[in-house]
């Protein structure tokens, strides 16, 4: 199960490509707070949802992993979003 | 902001929150870097110091909540809870007198066994989970464990409305703890680690002692109250002394 901001941050990603994590505070309409964004960040990369890598000035670049994909799409299908099988 | 990092991985956070606050930082620079004239970057200031807080808050609860959802610890919580409220309503059901159940769980209560087990287990989670206790952690765990407890035992007992003195027990006890492991980890050595928890030790049988003389409260609680922690402690020590020695011999 995701949570909402981890879904809106997949949703960001999946939309978006690999951004920063100042890029998805500004691209969710103040969904995403940038005192938080990180630690959700953080939380996503334990889980496997987000992958990371180091970019210019040492910022970290986020994109969705296989399961992060995975798991968006499911979470859009539990929330009536897409019906049984579609693909994102 | 290096020294920044370097003083939060001393302190133990968390690998998230040490990039969480390492990566605002530099979203912070690079907005000020961005930013178009004077008010652009004031703004951009304004804006960063104002999600500073959130973050703080974002990085400890993450802390705290991350090293609750690990420990084995949080079942002796539940099940000492359990135990008082099982207590109190058997004897409410014996006694027929709600006021007996009351007494019982105000007893337990007193005893500060529940209050210290909490702060004592969520201490011990961490320190297990990271083997070197995160300062911030601790205290916020025993503020947070401290002010539920109070919440609850209010709940429970009406009879029981003051804070318990014996809190002081579990920080001296946990400050001790820091206190020796650092040494230890600066010597490689287990004598300073057993040293502080008999100093630990002696000065709450001391004061266990003095508590009972000074007519402030009944004889046989202060002793059981500090004994409860250092018997924890005594435990937790011995599991890990046992552990890196299996590891060592693995090893080798």
């Amino acid at each position: 199960m995701l949570a909402k901001s981890e879904a809106v941050i997949l949703d960001l990603l999946t939309s978006r490509g690999a951004c920063y994590g100042l890029q998805l505070v500004d691209g969710s309409g103040g969904a995403l707070k940038r005192g938080g964004i990180y630690v959700t960040l953080g939380r996503m990369e334990e889980k496997g949802l987000v992958t990371s890598a180091p970019a210019e000035g040492g910022r970290r670049l986020y994109e969705p992993t296989a399961l992060g994909l995975r798991s968006l799409v499911a979470a859009r299908i539990l929330h009536g979003d897409l019906p049984l099988g579609a693909k994102a | 902001m290096n020294g920044l990092v370097r003083w939060l991985r001393r302190l133990s956070a968390s690998d998230t929150a040490v990039r969480a606050v390492e990566q605002s930082l530099l979203d912070w620079q690079h907005e000020v870097d961005e930013a178009p004239g004077v008010l652009g970057a004031f703004m951009s200031d304004f804006r960063m110091a104002a999600g500073i807080g959130r973050l703080i808050w974002s990085v400890l609860w993450h802390d705290v909540a991350d090293a609750l959802m690990k420990g084995w610890w949080l079942r002796l919580i539940g099940w000492t809870s359990a135990l008082v409220v099982g207590l109190g309503a058997i004897a409410v059901a014996v006694f027929g007198d709600p006021r007996v159940g009351y007494r019982g769980s105000s007893l337990l209560w007193a005893l500060d066994f529940v209050p210290g087990a909490m702060i004592f287990a969520v201490f011990l989670t961490i320190a297990r989970a990271r083997r070197t206790p995160p300062a911030i952690g601790l205290v916020l765990c025993v503020a947070a464990t401290k002010a539920i407890a109070f919440a609850a035992f209010q709940q429970l007992s009406p009879y029981h409305r003051h804070w318990s003195p014996f809190i002081l027990w579990f920080l001296v006890l946990a400050l001790w703890t820091l206190l020796g492991d650092r040494v230890r980890r600066k010597t490689d050595s287990r004598v300073p680690t057993m040293i502080s928890v008999a100093i630990g030790f002696g000065m709450a049988v001391l004061v266990g002692v003095l508590w009972p003389l000074a007519g402030t409260y009944q004889d046989y609680l202060p002793w059981l109250t500090p004994a409860t922690p250092a018997a924890l402690w005594f435990w937790f020590m011995w599991r890990q002394e046992r552990a890196e020695h299996q590891h060592d011999e693995v090893t080798v």
